[in-house]
């Protein structure tokens, strides 16, 4: 209920939207407020005189004030206020003028007063200065063609003159003034506007040209990798951008806790660098320590008012004192430390500008500290690849050396006592034979020796090269190995040895003809080694482009637990190494030949029963075919 | 006899391992010749013409390689023919793959065996012999 | 002067050659091929060996093995027990000289040194020579 009244009230006194001053806006709402208030009364006043006429003429007023009345709230109601205040005033002026004139003048001075009051309230000084003229005008007229039965005494008049006109020439003049006030801060209010966006074009400017430093300070220095040269060139730049007294760079040693200053602008900085201004980062005095520890920038625009500043005798002329730390991931990488030699240098969108410089920097702080640690790393593997580089060619040249000193002297050994031996120097009695022969037989196990030595070195270090050949007579080499395999089987008639292959099926392969030499050589003189009865076969199957040749002796075959150790270097043992002759190298080097080839060694053997080896060799591999197209056999 | 009415031409400056290759070749009927410095090989091979096959040894003092010295005796046109094999106590794997790239015929091992005159007398025949190690029936 | 040498030894040929310098030098020489049941072996002696030979490496026991076992029977305290070795390191010298040899003799055995070797043992002197 309260709600709807409360709405129909809004809707009756609302002003129309169209008015965007705000005075106007109140004289309007006035109106509207003045007329629904006095519409009503008057409607009652109207019906009344209408339902209960008091006899005599019936006065015109009401109703004609009542219309008037309408048509102003109507005329207000559409949003032209002053037009409605205006015809509401003079309209009411004229009416009353003409009527309540005529039959009582108190009266209509009275009402006159009233419209004045309400024309003061609504209209403007020039309007009311109208109706101030009309109505005097009227009243002039009004004294001079109406008889003087007006029951007024001239005093009263004057006095109401005097004192109604002084009350409104005195409130005619205030709202004047209130005017006047009102257009001169409606100036004032300009010119302040007008100052303050200058005054802040002229900020915008200067925050631009601070950026633009920060930007150029910037760019030059994010190129710079050498961490020296970029705290200096940081140092230096800022100094100048920012037209500083002086600039430090402090650096931020995690373990130590200490700051440490990197770098400082000009030959002060030189200097302090030379003397070394450390500190520990929880320094009690000092912007910069603090700056490190809260990693926000500290201020001091006065620093003969702040505590914590510690005056430099180097830096005799700081007045204000700017610590911003620099930050990149989260990491502390160091303070910036401005001075300025004025007072307030350091206004905040200087402080703001700079703060963002130090993120910049921070960063590329970090990035040459990155680039020299990544630099450090691959300078280190360059000298480790080149100090490994070096190795692999002093092996190389130890193994081809090695492997010329160790051979040439038993050329003579060998072959001299085989002049002796042989008789070819005088004859030999059978104990210088057979010292002799021992001789040789001991020479021709330190051959051995050298030759497993360096094989086994070569395989090791990956330096194993093989002499490939097209069209190797595996034929032409089974033979040789078996007339030695007979020879060694010489003082063994318990012994066979039995080739199990046709020597017309057998291929001609590509392969290293002195390697597969070795790897059957080893296996075969093995067998006729260990084996004391029974019998030594060795047969061929070509199968899948393969060469599988299977040596199988009725030795005393190897027991579960050394089946894989025969085939490590240096395994053999002590006894086995001593009387067999054996190296001890034998098998691993062959299995490598094997492998080098593409084929395979590979063992069974059962104690008490034998031993067999199998190797596989291919025929024609195309690895190995290559090897010989590269001009290493002909 | 596998080389006999062959004439071999030795470049060695070692005379021990002279003497020893002299005496397997003399023994299968060769006739010998030697020039133990390689300084002036060409010209002591030229002297002794007709040459059937040169052994050659690849290491000489001075920092004199028997490769160098192949490459002079190859500069003779009544030279350009005659098979040289290189019989050396270097290591058979770097040397051998150099050796077939100059041009030798062959390549022996040292320690030698009397089957030197075998491989010898298959080179004279026109054959390539890559025989590394040979103690077999030493 | 004549005495009686014990070698100990598994590789053959070097006791051959140990067999011919003693014969040369006119000397007793008993040989081991191995150390199985040494002291007994060693006991059967007769004279009690004044110098013995011992090569480090023989099986089952070695040199050290064998030393130990000599030297607590104070039979053999006149000894002059020498390690034969090939080694070259060291670290095995140092152990030789510590366990308590008399000396040690490198091989392979100089033939002309030999005999100067065994004087001074002979002698009741310690001889370390190594090459």
């Amino acid at each position: 209920m309260k709600q709807t009244f409360k709405n129909f009230w809004n809707s009756v006194t609302a002003v129309h939207p169209s008015i965007q001053d705000v005075e106007e806006r109140g004289y309007s709402k006035l109106l509207a407020m003045l007329f629904s208030y006095l519409i009503p009364v008057f409607t009652l006043v109207v019906l009344r005189s209408l339902l209960f006429p008091t006899g005599g003429t019936p006065t015109i007023l009401a109703p004609m004030l009542f219309v008037l009345m309408l048509v102003a709230y109507v005329i207000n109601h559409q949003g032209y206020s002053k037009v409605s205040a205006n015809l509401w005033i003079f309209g009411t002026a004229a009416i009353v003028t003409n009527e309540a004139f005529m039959h009582n003048t108190s009266y209509m001075l009275l009402v006159l007063f009233l419209i004045f009051m309400q024309a003061v309230l609504l209209l403007s000084i020039r309007s009311v200065s109208i109706l101030g003229i009309l109505s005097l005008i009227a009243l002039a007229l009004y004294a001079v063609t109406q008889p003087p039965a007006l029951p007024i005494s001239p005093t009263f008049s004057i006095f109401f003159f005097v004192l109604g006109g002084t009350i409104l020439i005195a409130f005619t003049n205030y709202r004047a003034k209130i005017e006047a006030e009102q257009r001169q801060e409606l100036l004032n209010a300009n010119e302040a506007l007008r100052q303050s966006e200058a005054s802040l074009e002229q900020r915008v400017k200067e925050r631009t040209r601070d950026l633009e430093l920060a930007i150029g300070v910037s760019r030059q220095i994010t190129t710079i990798l050498d961490q020296d040269q970029l705290l200096k060139a940081i140092a230096d730049q800022t100094k100048e951008a920012f037209h500083l007294y002086h600039v430090s760079v402090f650096t931020y040693q995690e373990k130590q806790q200490q700051m440490m200053l990197a770098a400082g602008s000009g030959e002060t900085g030189e200097k302090m660098r030379e003397l070394g201004y450390d500190f520990p980062l929880h320094l009690e005095k000092g912007l910069v320590p603090h700056a490190g520890r809260t990693r926000t920038s500290i201020l001091a625009n006065d620093v003969s008012t702040n505590p914590t500043h510690t005056p430099n005798p180097l830096l005799p002329q700081t007045r204000a004192e700017l610590a911003v730390p620099m930050i990149a991931n989260n990491t502390l990488i160091g303070v910036l430390d401005l001075q300025s030699d004025s007072v307030n240098y350091f206004s905040d969108d200087i402080v703001r500008v700079i703060s963002m410089l130090a993120e910049q920097l921070a960063i590329a702080v970090e990035n040459a500290t990155l680039f020299d640690e990544v630099e450090t790393a691959r300078r280190e593997q360059v000298a480790v690849a080149e100090k490994l580089r070096a190795v692999d060619n002093m092996k190389s040249q130890f193994l081809a050396s090695m492997s010329h000193e160790l051979r040439t002297p038993l050329n003579a050994i060998l072959n001299f006592t085989k002049f002796v031996q042989t008789g070819m120097l005088g004859p030999v009695n059978d104990k210088q034979k057979d010292a002799l022969n021992k001789t040789i037989g001991s020479g021709k196990h330190l051959l051995a020796l050298i030759n497993d030595v360096l094989d086994i070195t070569k395989i090791e270090s990956d330096m194993l090269n093989l002499f490939v050949e097209e069209d190797v007579s595996l034929s032409e080499e089974l033979e040789s190995i078996v007339a030695t395999a007979e020879t060694l089987l010489s003082e063994k008639p318990e012994v066979k040895f039995v080739g199990d292959y046709e020597a017309e099926l057998i291929p001609d392969i590509v392969c290293d003809k002195r390697r597969v030499r070795q790897i059957l050589l080893n296996l075969v003189s093995n067998a006729c080694k260990f084996t004391e009865e029974g019998q030594i076969t060795l047969s061929i199957r070509i199968e899948n482009e393969m060469v599988n040749i299977v040596v199988k002796d009725t030795g005393p075959g190897i027991p579960a637990e050394d089946h894989e150790l025969i085939f490590e270097p240096f395994r053999q043992s002590h006894a086995g190494m001593t009387n067999g002759g054996g190296t001890g190298l034998g098998l691993p080097i062959a299995r490598r030949l094997a492998e080098a080839h593409g084929g395979s060694l590979a063992m069974e053997s059962v104690v008490g029963q034998g031993t067999t080896f199998f190797v596989t060799l291919p025929v024609a591999s195309a690895k190995l075919l290559d090897m010989t197209k590269m001009g290493k056999a002909s | 006899m596998l080389l006999k009415n062959k004439r071999v031409f030795i470049v060695e400056d070692d005379a021990g391992n002279l003497a020893i290759a002299s005496v397997y070749l003399r023994q299968q009927g060769a006739t010998v010749f030697y020039e133990r410095w390689g300084r002036d090989t060409p010209q002591m091979i030229l002297k002794h013409l007709p040459i059937d096959v040169i052994l050659m040894d690849l290491m000489f003092p001075n920092n004199v390689s028997g490769f160098d010295i192949f490459d002079q005796i190859r500069q003779f046109k009544q030279l350009e023919h005659i098979p040289v094999v290189a019989v050396s106590a270097a290591d058979p794997d770097s040397a051998m793959p150099k050796a077939l790239a100059k041009g030798f015929s062959g390549f022996i091992s040292k320690p030698i065996s009397p089957r030197i005159s075998k491989h010898i007398a298959r080179i004279i025949e026109g054959k390539k012999v890559w025989a590394a190690e040979d103690m077999t029936g030493f | 002067m004549k005495a009686a040498f014990l070698y100990v030894e598994d590789d053959t040929l070097s006791r051959e050659i140990m067999q011919m310098m003693m014969e040369c030098l006119e000397q007793s020489l008993v040989t081991f091929e191995d150390s199985h049941n040494f002291m007994a072996r060693v006991e059967k002696l007769t004279p009690v060996p004044h110098v013995i030979l011992l090569d480090i490496h023989v099986p089952p026991h070695n040199g050290f093995e064998m030393l130990e076992m000599l030297r607590l029977n104070p039979a053999y305290k006149e000894c002059r027990i020498i390690a034969l070795t090939a080694s070259v390191m060291n670290e095995e010298i140092e152990r030789l000289r510590n366990s308590g040899f008399d000396g040690a003799i490198g091989k392979p055995l100089d033939f002309e040194q030999f005999p100067l070797l065994l004087e001074r043992l002979l002698h009741g002197d310690e001889v370390w020579h190594i090459s």
